[in-house]
């Protein structure tokens, strides 16, 4: 198992969208996160940034993640998500949402 | 037949566990445990540039009493994460009174010592809420 904390920022007048969105995720969505092999997924928010953390349980994150994008449906929630979404100027080629280093671990 | 007997050595040692010894010692995944009530925590505060290496050595190899206080304490599944100088912090607790937890590790004289090092290096977000440190985020999304 591999974890991962990632950050982005949502636009200030967009949150309460975005918000509502997530508290009602298509099926679609959650169902292609589980066979991609993520758990225990959670966003957060606090001025402006949105902080996600999950946990990767298979073997090649690469491959799921391009399944992932792949996928219709998820692409149709990408297409509604990312306009409200402004990703950091920091990140890493490739990246949408910003891998973030991880400092600390205690189970 | 073997089986069924396994499982039921394991169940009879978990609710011991439980009703005897306490979350504690209890070898279950409190994720699973049907008696543990999970509360999932995102915080954040920045550290100072000229602090984070430092800042990273510390967490590199973190004090066997900080690690004991925080389990102490109900708190799982730790991580901090570092981008931009945000730090923000992930964590479950699994114990019954979050708050009266939190007195009790901010009353453990080691703790204090390891904040006396740490809270120097950060920068709390001017926004926090009053009484906090590290900022508590709002969950906007979860799924299992």
């Amino acid at each position: 198992m591999k974890r991962y904390g990632q950050v982005l920022r949502v636009k200030p007048e967009k949150l309460e969208e975005y918000v509502a969105y997530h508290a009602d995720v298509w099926p679609e969505i959650l169902d292609m996160i589980r066979e991609c092999n993520i758990r225990n997924y959670s966003i957060f928010h606090k001025d402006g940034y949105l902080f996600a953390y999950f946990e990767y349980v298979g073997e090649d994150f690469d491959a799921d993640a391009a399944r992932m994008a792949a996928d219709p449906k998820t692409q149709e929630w990408w297409d509604v998500m990312m306009p409200m979404q402004e990703p950091l100027e920091t990140r890493a080629d490739g990246e949408w949402w910003a891998n973030m280093q991880e400092v600390f671990h205690t189970d | 037949m073997n089986a069924f007997n396994r499982l039921c050595a394991g169940c009879v040692l978990i609710v011991m566990c439980m009703l005897v010894a306490g979350c504690a010692t209890c070898p279950m995944d409190c994720r699973t445990c049907p008696k543990s009530n999970l509360t999932r925590y995102g915080q954040v505060l920045q550290v100072k540039p000229e602090s984070f290496e430092e800042y990273k050595r510390y967490h590199a190899n973190v004090w066997p009493e900080i690690l004991d206080m925080i389990r102490q304490c109900n708190i799982r599944n730790y991580s901090i994460y570092h981008k931009d100088s945000y730090l923000f912090a992930y964590f479950e607790y699994v114990g019954e009174d979050f708050d009266a937890d939190m007195a009790k590790m901010a009353a453990d004289p080691k703790t204090q010592e390891w904040w006396d090092i740490m809270m120097p290096m950060q920068a709390p977000l001017e926004t926090r809420a009053e009484g906090e440190w590290w900022a508590n985020m709002e969950e906007v999304f979860h799924c299992d």
